[in-house]
């Protein structure tokens, strides 16, 4: 336990994984969205191009929490901000 | 049938060859991801590296900045190709594939942004897609793609926001401008302060964890395959999601926010 590097380092890994939960919710809402897009098409499917379009960028935005989740885990485990501050 | 089964009895060869090759290779190395090399840095005549006068930082030229070179070269030639020789009735396949492409960035620009910016979008927003998802699928040759490093998309964003505050100064005028940041109640001033400049990290963001989550991955399942003694032969179907579909959905997405912010940056005043 003298080491403060292996302490942060050991700290950083939980950390990343912590960040990772936050995939659960791109996870529900995106599953939501195409859940939505099969029952559009179903009632409307002359609009299924319109609809599939409109569904990816959906997707693509309500992504962005997970993305900002895995850069932040990315960032811990590639370019620790933190290890250069124990030397 | 015969044709088939040849194709079948080639692919296992290769599968077992390359199973038998990798037995007789050395054991990988540990896992990780750097970033983008610093593949040249700039030194002046006594050899020292020139440092930027205000930040006191090496100018390097990155690796990203580097892939980029193939990418435009590419392009460049393809479009040379296709746009050479035009004809007002169409004869070659490929002044038909010219054609659709044309159409189909000029309706996706009309169907988002409206008629008044058609002329003046197509070619940027073309060449935005375009030249993103080329980059993307650099990853595919196992190159490291310009896209995972941020800066590359950061300078893309950036871009983005100029053109968004540009449109309310053409559109609106000065008086347009000032008025935009305090719609549609004065209180929002603060919100519309952050709001901008987050919609470009937003996007910037969103192309640049796709792109990098996608290479992170990709290296882990390589990694695993090779550790397994299986890094010959075997497909990696995952790099169909992460290196095709995601370069080009990625792609798409970018041309889709950057027209949505631009177009919704109109301040044209309204006439009553």
């Amino acid at each position: 336990m003298d080491d403060p590097k292996a302490f942060v380092l050991g700290c950083s890994a939980i950390g990343a994984g912590c960040a990772m939960i936050a995939g659960l919710g791109p996870g529900i809402g995106e599953g939501f969205c195409g859940g939505k897009a099969v029952e559009a098409i179903g009632r409307q499917p002359e609009a299924s191009g319109a609809i599939t379009r409109t569904m990816i960028i959906g997707d693509a935005i309500a992504e962005s929490t997970g993305i900002y989740s895995l850069v932040i885990a990315l960032l811990l485990m590639f370019a620790n901000p933190f290890l250069s501050k124990v030397g | 049938m015969t044709k088939k089964r040849l194709f079948l009895l080639v692919f296992f060869a290769f599968v077992i060859v390359g199973f038998v090759i990798s037995l007789q290779l050395p054991g990988p190395e540990p896992f990780g991801v750097d970033g983008p090399r610093k593949s040249i840095v700039l030194k002046d005549s006594s050899g020292n590296a020139i440092k930027d006068p205000l930040t006191g930082v090496d100018f390097i030229i990155s690796e990203s900045v580097i892939m980029q070179i193939p990418v435009m070269v590419f392009l460049i030639a393809l479009f040379i190709f296709l746009g050479h020789n035009l004809k007002v009735r169409p004869e070659s396949k490929r002044q038909a594939a010219a054609e659709w492409i044309v159409t189909f960035f000029r309706n996706t620009v009309e169907e988002t942004m409206g008629p008044k910016y058609t002329r003046g979008m197509t070619p940027y927003i073309a060449s935005l897609f375009l030249f993103s998802m080329c980059s993307s699928l650099q990853g595919v040759l196992g190159l490291r793609s310009p896209n995972s490093d941020l800066f590359v998309v950061l300078t893309w964003g950036l871009t983005t926001f100029i053109m968004v505050q540009a449109n309310k100064f053409r559109t609106g005028g000065v008086g347009g401008f000032l008025k935009s940041w305090v719609q549609p109640v004065p209180v929002m001033l603060p919100f519309n302060l952050i709001g901008d400049p987050a919609a470009a990290v937003s996007i910037t963001l969103r192309q640049f964890g796709n792109i990098m989550g996608g290479c992170v991955i990709t290296g882990l399942i390589y990694f695993a395959l090779a550790n397994a003694r299986l890094s010959v032969g075997v497909p990696a179907v995952l790099s169909l999601y992460f290196d095709f579909f995601a370069a080009v959905v990625q792609a798409y997405i970018f041309i889709m926010l950057t027209m949505c912010y631009i177009g919704g940056a109109d301040c044209t005043p309204e006439e009553s």
